[in-house]
């Protein structure tokens, strides 16, 4: 069901005005919490799948945009964000597998999910380590990849919103800098991601006996990072596909033009990725000549640095995730140096699975509490069930009789 | 054969001009401090120099740690194709590029951070884990700043927003989008590009480990961002494009200059922030920002 059972239902029934606001509410709620709690999580694939919860944001903020639009007379700038939105869910689907991919091998060659424990693994899983960037390239929306394509056309459909200044522009201006905030953190997140699993000197054993995996498991990988670049340098290759996929839910939207100077876009990302492209092998052709020293990092100059003095992944987080304490509930041990020969001083901070721990679980003992006392009242017993059926006729009775009264 | 002229003249100028401003800080803070200070070329030297040298790499670090200071400075050199330059535009322009922009600062934002982690050194960690949080609300005021343009004029285009009305919403967007350059482009009162401790660093404790030509194409990269953001700060601020070319070019000039000696005098007579009161000022930027927006959504209205 998902984002495509609300596309659906949403171009195939009536719906109510008020949904736009709602579902756009909901979509800038999800993409800002959802990149917050992705950037507190210390398991990589739990990164992920709070990193989707951000994505279905964005595409809900397309979404709900595209429906006040029609609520609002059918504004040309609704095209652009429901164009925008179905562009993402194809996009989102590229990079996010092509991600899972990465940390499938990674969780293969490595048995660990925890970031805490790795490190160091692109000089040992070269192939994963550098699709896995492009993959946070494309999911942070940086040009010249896919997932820039579509944020910028939902940025400028919402910014056409908040131009066309009807009442929707309310809605549309926090959507943008909410949309453009969980942008930045979106960055953090795969930065501290990319740095934590394949950066850096190996944390733990695990990380040091890793080994590539084989080439089944990264042509598919191949396969979606291209897929991520060729959308990036040539969106129009799709725009027939999603200009149809809007028309069908908006038949006056249908239109063969875009109406965003996509081509333009595509020639200056070919560009970009061209300069790219030189300048890196360039600068790297100048710097590795025979000349090239090695050594241990510098650090200014500390003598012997081990791998458990790097920069963690709770530390990396640090500072955003402080931000959203309110939510993430961050447990802290700490123990203070005491005395005058301290034993052992411990600051330890972990983020629980708080959305499961207190939300789901509580709820869910609950639910379970209240169907066992109420399983109670089911035994088997025939003359208790015909009492019942007494008892709820006496009481409708009793109901009907004071209905019934002047 | 002439726009290709232009277009390259334009670029070189862009490059050429940039390693100027961080001199002029340099010069006026020591001017401030009663000292003779470094000459106002002095970055020049320093990347000639670094351009010759070797390189010393970490063991640890993959050959990304000098391709991604290539793939910045690209960013960044690509951004001032998008700024128009008052009544002669900019030499690359289509609707939405306002949005390409923030997004190469972003790019140039995430090599940065991503090649200061290959050397597993905790000290980078630190400036990468500062470096990407506060450019949350950096980003947040920029947007807003980049929708009360767009509010004044209507345009999603960087050559015709950047002419804006005089007005209440000019002076907030001024403030708002000076603190902004002065977080982006790490200077005080966020960090101190002139400190001797790493622990209280960003931009420097994340370049610790660059050596030889990367170094210098990172500075570079710097000091064209620092160029960026007096450029757009100007004319969002001044309408520059309403002049004739010569006035417009004089206005351009000595308004770039005031930003560059207004850094140089916040830098001389304030000290750094503490990092937990960085994201209260960033706060400040962005709801300046905001009230900028509003004020521009009022005047349309009236």
């Amino acid at each position: 069901m998902g984002v495509y059972g609300i596309l659906r239902f949403s171009g195939w029934l009536a719906v109510p005005p008020a949904a736009g606001w709602v579902v756009i509410a909901l979509g800038a709620t999800s993409a800002m919490l959802g990149i917050a709690f992705a950037l507190a999580q210390n398991d990589f694939k739990r990164l992920l799948a709070y990193c989707s919860v951000e994505n279905v944001g964005i595409i809900l903020i397309g979404l709900g945009g595209a429906l006040l639009a029609r609520s609002h007379g059918d504004a040309a700038w609704g095209r652009l964000v429901l164009a925008g939105a179905l562009l993402h869910v194809w996009n989102h689907g590229a990079f996010k597998a092509l991600l899972f991919f990465g940390a499938g091998s990674v969780l293969h060659a490595t048995g660990t999910r925890e970031m805490s424990r790795l490190g160091g693994l692109w000089h040992l899983m070269p192939w994963t380590a550098g699709l896995f960037a492009i993959g946070a390239l494309a999911v942070a929306g940086l040009p010249p990849l896919n997932g820039f394509v579509s944020e910028w056309m939902i940025y400028l459909g919402l910014f056409d919103a908040v131009n066309a200044k009807q009442p929707s522009a309310w809605a549309a201006m926090p959507a943008a800098i909410m949309m453009g905030m969980a942008g930045a953190l979106a960055l953090a997140t795969f930065a501290k991601a990319g740095a934590m699993i394949f950066l850096g000197a190996p944390r733990t054993k695990p990380a040091v006996q890793a080994r590539e995996c084989g080439g089944w498991m990264s042509a598919p990988m191949l396969v979606l990072a291209g897929i991520c670049l060729t959308l990036g340098l040539w969106p129009l290759l799709v725009w027939p596909m999603v200009s149809s996929a809007a028309g069908a839910w908006q038949p006056t939207w249908a239109g063969a033009a875009p109406p965003v100077p996509l081509e333009a876009l595509g020639w200056v990302q070919i560009g970009l990725a061209a300069l790219i492209a030189a300048a890196g092998f360039l600068l790297w052709s100048k710097v590795a000549t025979p000349h090239l020293r090695r050594g241990p990092t510098w650090d200014c100059g500390y003598a012997a640095p081990t791998a458990r003095m790097q920069y963690s992944s709770g530390s990396f987080a640090g500072i955003a995730a402080a931000w959203f304490f309110w939510i993430l509930r961050p447990v802290r041990t700490l123990r203070r140096v005491r005395g005058h020969f301290p034993a052992e001083a411990i600051r330890l901070e972990r983020v629980p699975e708080t959305v499961l721990d207190l939300v789901i679980r509580p709820l869910a003992a609950r639910v379970m509490t209240v169907s066992t006392a109420v399983r109670r009242l089911q035994h088997g017993r025939l003359s208790a069930y015909i009492l019942y059926v007494v008892a709820g006729l006496a009481a409708l009775t009793v109901l009907v009789l004071i209905e019934s009264m002047p | 054969m002439i726009p290709i002229l232009e277009f390259l003249l334009r670029l070189a100028c862009w490059l050429v001009v940039a390693p100027l401003l961080p001199g002029i800080i340099n010069r006026v803070k020591s001017m401030v401090a009663g000292r003779r200070g470094p000459p106002v070329l002095q970055l020049y030297y320093d990347l000639a120099r670094l351009w010759r040298k070797d390189v010393v790499m970490s063991n640890l670090a993959s050959p990304m740690f000098v391709i991604l200071p290539a793939v910045a400075w690209v960013a960044l050199a690509g951004a001032t194709l998008l700024v128009p330059l008052g009544p002669a535009g900019a030499s690359l322009s289509f609707r939405g590029d306002v949005l390409l922009f923030i997004y190469l600062l972003a790019l140039a934002r995430f090599c940065t951070a991503w090649a200061a982690m290959e050397t597993g050194s905790a000290f980078e960690g630190m400036g990468s884990a500062r470096e990407v949080s506060y450019a949350v609300l950096a980003e947040a005021a920029m947007i807003a700043a980049v929708l009360s343009l767009c509010v004044q004029t209507g345009s999603m285009l960087l050559v015709t927003m950047l002419v804006p009305t005089v007005g209440a919403s000019a002076v907030l967007l001024a403030a708002g989008l000076f603190i902004v350059l002065l977080a982006e482009n790490c200077r005080v009162p966020f960090d101190d590009p002139n400190t001797h401790l790493e622990l209280t660093m960003i931009h420097e404790v994340m370049v610790l480990d660059h050596s030889g030509p990367p170094l210098a194409v990172i500075l570079h990269g710097a000091s064209v961002k620092l160029l960026l953001f007096a450029v757009v700060l100007t004319q969002a601020v001044v309408p520059v494009g309403n002049f004739g070319s010569l006035v417009a070019c004089v206005l351009l000039v000595a308004c770039v200059l005031m930003v560059t000696v207004g850094i140089g005098l916040v830098e001389s007579l304030l000290a750094r922030f503490a990092f937990r009161r960085v994201p209260l000022l960033l706060t400040v930027a962005f709801l300046l920002c905001l009230f900028a927006l509003l004020v521009a959504w009022k005047g349309g209205e009236a």
